[in-house]
């Protein structure tokens, strides 16, 4: 992802498609933000936003409002469908500060559905989950994709979004919050010498912060039913990334260029 | 008698969406669930129609941590009838419950 910086203003090219690949370049943004700098956002290249792209611009329209910075969208093309609310902040033309509630951003379409939720559980997404996605997931895989939200849900804390939606040949869900790390959370319990291996141990059955029970986070949920789908797997929190995708058996861990408070769990299944 | 419950003679009949519209997934659900299981006077019937509870912590706590309350799986049985609840559920509770060493006989 290329940008120019002029003083405090940054003008970002937008890649192609906006999904959870690239997602150094959107934490560079991010980075951007948090250090007051104005931010333009150009979308001529851009062809395509998946559920997971618009929940990561629904992140970095949070990040610009707790900083208090100008975030303009340029180049925007109607197929791309950009939440009004980006629009308006957009519009806007100074710094954003609270003209909205987390519950406003969301996005509910044929394809794709997108939910801003301030700290406490949403099952009545999980149901739109079931009844947007019937016919295109079998009953099973939307059972499991349930029991995974259900619990990612109750361990997050912080406002967060949730995604679901279609793209070309596949499903993608995931969770994306800006509160407390996968790491952090783990070292009140847990050793690891790295934010790898933190990640990596968070997938493993029963890892979790409680210390009166048993019960883990819900990412073994997330590795068990993405492995048994043959899917791609992409987990952010603090200073790593985890990328498995059991479909190449490609599996890669590695530092982030750019710090992430916070965790974004995304998966990626094939449609049967 | 509130919303989503109603008697038939000693059964209490409760309605899982209606009782639990806002939250069906939480181990605080369960424990109301559990409690209003535990305070029912004879048998409870649970009516799990048009949801997917698809929650470990519910069932723990709902069911299977029964056995904290001195019911054991025959106590379970003879007091507990589950409805319309979805093929993955039951397995799901199934496993809660077994790992409380629980079997649940679903008639």
């Amino acid at each position: 992802m290329m940008y120019l910086r002029m003083n405090n203003r940054c003008i970002v090219y937008m890649p192609k498609n906006i999904d959870d690949g690239r997602l150094d370049g959107i934490l560079e943004i991010i980075s951007l933000i948090k250090e007051g700098n104005d931010v333009e956002l150009s979308f001529e290249k851009t062809q395509e936003i998946t559920a997971a792209g618009h929940a990561i611009l629904f992140i970095i329209l949070d990040v610009a409002c707790e900083q208090k910075i100008k975030l303009k969208f340029t180049n925007l093309k109607a197929e791309l469908q950009i939440h009004n609310k980006l629009v308006e902040a957009s519009q806007l033309n100074q710094p954003l500060l609270g003209f909205y509630r987390i519950e406003d951003l969301n996005i509910r379409s044929l394809n794709l559905l997108v939910y801003g939720k301030s700290a406490s559980i949403a099952p009545e997404f999980v149901q739109m989950i079931d009844r947007t996605f019937k016919g295109i997931l079998n009953e099973d895989r939307l059972w499991d994709v349930a029991l995974i939200f259900n619990v990612l849900m109750q361990n997050t804390a912080e406002p967060y979004f949730l995604y679901g939606g279609v793209t070309r040949k596949n499903f993608e869900f995931g969770i994306l919050d800006m509160g407390v790390s996968i790491p952090a959370k783990l070292e009140t319990k847990y050793l690891c010498s790295n934010d790898e291996e933190y990640l990596e141990k968070a997938f493993h059955q029963g890892v979790g912060t409680r210390r009166n029970r048993s019960g883990g986070m819900g990412l073994y949920y997330l590795f068990e039913n993405v492995k048994d789908a043959k899917g791609r797997l992409v987990v952010l929190s603090r200073n790593a990334q985890l990328r498995k995708n059991f479909g190449t058996r490609n599996y890669l861990s590695s530092p982030l260029k750019k710090k992430l408070i916070g965790a974004w769990c995304m998966a990626n299944i094939p449609l049967e | 008698m509130v919303h989503g419950q109603y008697s038939i003679g000693v059964i209490l009949k409760i309605i899982i969406e209606d009782e639990f519209k806002d939250d069906y997934t939480t181990r605080i659900a369960g424990e109301k669930l559990r409690k209003m299981i535990v305070t029912a006077q004879g048998k409870v019937e649970l009516d799990f129609s048009n949801l997917k509870i698809a929650s470990a912590s519910f069932f723990d706590e709902g069911i299977a941590k029964l056995s904290e309350e001195n019911w054991d799986s025959q106590k379970i049985n003879e007091n507990l009838v589950f409805k319309n609840l979805f093929r993955r559920d039951r397995e799901l509770l199934e496993s809660v419950c077994h790992i409380r060493k629980i079997k649940i006989d679903f008639k």
